[in-house]
């Protein structure tokens, strides 16, 4: 059996008015990703605290519709959080709260069919606090996903990176935004954007909208929003060695949504993921 | 022994007439030398035979075997037997190079390559082109070299083993030891009896490859057609020539006006993409 948030030793569970309440220990380390089990879990509300100086790695595989998760990461504390979406799709909030150095590693591969509406923050509070957040999704149907992703940097030396890569094909939507807000005082910060959609076909659809705003001087910011068709000399490329559109097109795709594998480290999470996108194209 | 025939072959880009009614035409076991002098048509020629889509054919006719070309799909001309080696190979981030030959090889045939197959062939044909195996794992022609991606190229070649084959400047960005190299490469696939359409500025490769025949195009129309002989002509003394002797007077490139744009950042970047 593969190792459980709910039944791992050293980790504990509480309830407290209608709050599940994970607790991993001061210190304690855990190397093996361990399940988070939405699916199993009958509280909505959730709060993950990982104590000083621990790591852990938690991986979501089933969502819950209307989750709503804090997780609070203290001092000198390394959270990883992995995503996989192949056949659920549902809404969610995701609250991270991070103290003085500590990081926040979150991966999402979202290949689920259906809508999706997630909300995302990070709130850089410590300083020299970061997170990462690196998004692949890719929406046909008539799916609708929308993802919200927002940084609060408060600390100094704090460090906020997202980066979300989308496809949408069909007649599906797609939407990501989200604002990195860099207040005053958190000097030395680093806010970087990057939100790109692919577009295929007429009747899909497609936004990207991330917003910077920074109350601070001394700091270190980029932004980048593209929304756009296959770029057409890379297919005329790949068709004029005798690939069929379509084929060029499934190359192009899966090399656009695969480097998200590269931010899971369990090889059977990385093999679900290349044949979750395989099967979808 | 196939044939590839241009007939009065006009094409435009952006409603500008580049091509003017070009004719030619090359057989397999043949090496047509193009030359002329730049924006008079070489390349347009070439990607207009490969069917790149920024260029409207107005009028005439490719013909390969008899067969319409012009009727083909991009990938349909690959599979019929063209093959450009291109100027500038597209870098494609994310499809990796490997997985990429793989899919052109099966394009080309009836039932897919084994995987040891075709590992024995990429195998052998890396080491003939001098490309380091590892090459295969990194993204399509991303952070390549000059010469990298030149290489690629040929080596695409010879794996897809193309009756036509055209070359579009594939001797610039080479040092010495890679011309060699792919020169050779070049001879291997003449002598399988492929035929080339191969522009080059330089009589260096040319030199190398031995074209059976030259042709010289002008205005956007081939201006002469021959031998061997009119490589040197136009190595030691240029195009001056074409006018005195031929009385065409040729035209001289037209600068054209650089895409301006005013727009955020996302709109900036979209542009410098190409998307």
């Amino acid at each position: 059996m593969e190792n459980s948030l709910l039944n791992m030793e050293g980790i504990s569970r509480t309830f407290l008015q209608n709050t599940l309440v994970i607790s991993i220990g001061k210190l304690a380390k855990f190397d093996e990703r361990i399940i988070l089990p939405l699916d199993k879990i009958e509280a909505n509300d959730i709060e993950i605290i990982c104590k000083e100086d621990s790591k852990v790695k938690l991986l979501i595989k089933n969502y819950k519709n209307n989750a709503n998760i804090i997780i609070k990461i203290e001092k000198n504390a390394e959270f990883t959080l992995n995503f996989i979406s192949i056949d659920d799709a549902a809404k969610g909030k995701y609250h991270f709260v991070l103290e003085n150095n500590s990081r926040a590693m979150v991966a999402m591969a979202d290949l689920a069919k259906g809508d999706i509406n997630i909300d995302v923050l990070f709130d850089l509070i410590g300083d020299n606090s970061s997170a990462e957040w690196h998004l692949a999704s890719l929406g046909a149907n008539n799916d609708n996903k929308i993802f919200n992703i927002n940084f609060n940097h408060v600390g100094k030396d704090t460090s906020g990176i997202m980066a979300n890569y989308g496809v949408v094909e069909d007649e599906s939507f797609m939407h990501f935004k989200g604002d990195s807000y860099i207040q005053k005082g958190s000097i030395r910060s680093k806010a970087h954007q990057s939100a790109k959609i692919m577009v295929f076909d007429e009747k899909c659809h497609a936004k990207a909208n991330p917003i910077l705003k920074i109350d601070e001087n001394d700091i270190e910011a980029s932004h980048a929003a593209v929304v756009g068709k296959v770029n057409e000399e890379h297919m005329y490329y790949l068709c004029s060695r005798g690939i069929s559109e379509n084929d060029a097109k499934q190359l192009i795709t899966f090399g656009y949504l695969k480097p998200i594998a590269n931010y899971f480290t369990d090889k059977n999470d990385v093999e679900f993921i290349l044949n979750g996108i395989e099967k979808r194209l | 022994m196939a044939k590839l025939e241009i007939i009065d072959l006009h094409a435009s880009v952006d409603g500008k007439e580049i091509l003017k009614g070009v004719n030619l035409s090359v057989s397999t076991n043949e090496t047509v030398a193009l030359l002329g002098p730049n924006g008079h048509g070489k390349s347009t020629l070439l990607a207009v035979i490969m069917g790149h889509p920024r260029y409207t054919v107005t009028s005439g006719k490719i013909l390969l075997d008899g067969k319409d070309v012009l009727a083909m799909t991009i990938d349909e001309r690959s599979r019929a037997g063209l093959f450009l080696g291109m100027q500038y190979p597209s870098e494609v981030p994310g499809v990796i190079n490997a997985d990429f030959l793989k899919a052109a090889i099966n394009a080309h045939r009836e039932k897919p390559i084994t995987l040891f197959q075709f590992y024995r062939s990429l195998e052998k044909n890396s080491k003939e082109m001098k490309i380091s195996l590892d090459m295969a794992n990194r993204s399509l022609n991303e952070g390549f070299s000059g010469g990298e991606k030149k290489r690629n190229e040929i080596l695409q070649m010879r794996l897809l083993n193309p009756d036509f084959a055209m070359l579009d400047e594939i001797d610039s960005g080479l040092d010495v030891d890679a011309l060699q190299t792919v020169s050779e490469a070049i001879k291997k696939q003449q002598e399988s009896g492929t035929g080339f359409l191969v522009i080059s500025h330089y009589a260096r490769l040319y030199s190398l490859i031995a074209p059976t025949r030259v042709a010289v195009m002008v205005n956007g129309r081939i201006a002469v057609e021959g031998g061997k002989e009119i490589i040197d002509k136009i190595d030691t003394t240029g195009f001056e020539w074409i006018n005195t002797e031929l009385g065409i007077s040729v035209e001289k490139e037209q600068p054209n006006m650089r895409d301006v744009s005013i727009g955020s950042c996302a709109t900036r970047e979209a542009i410098n993409s190409g998307k």
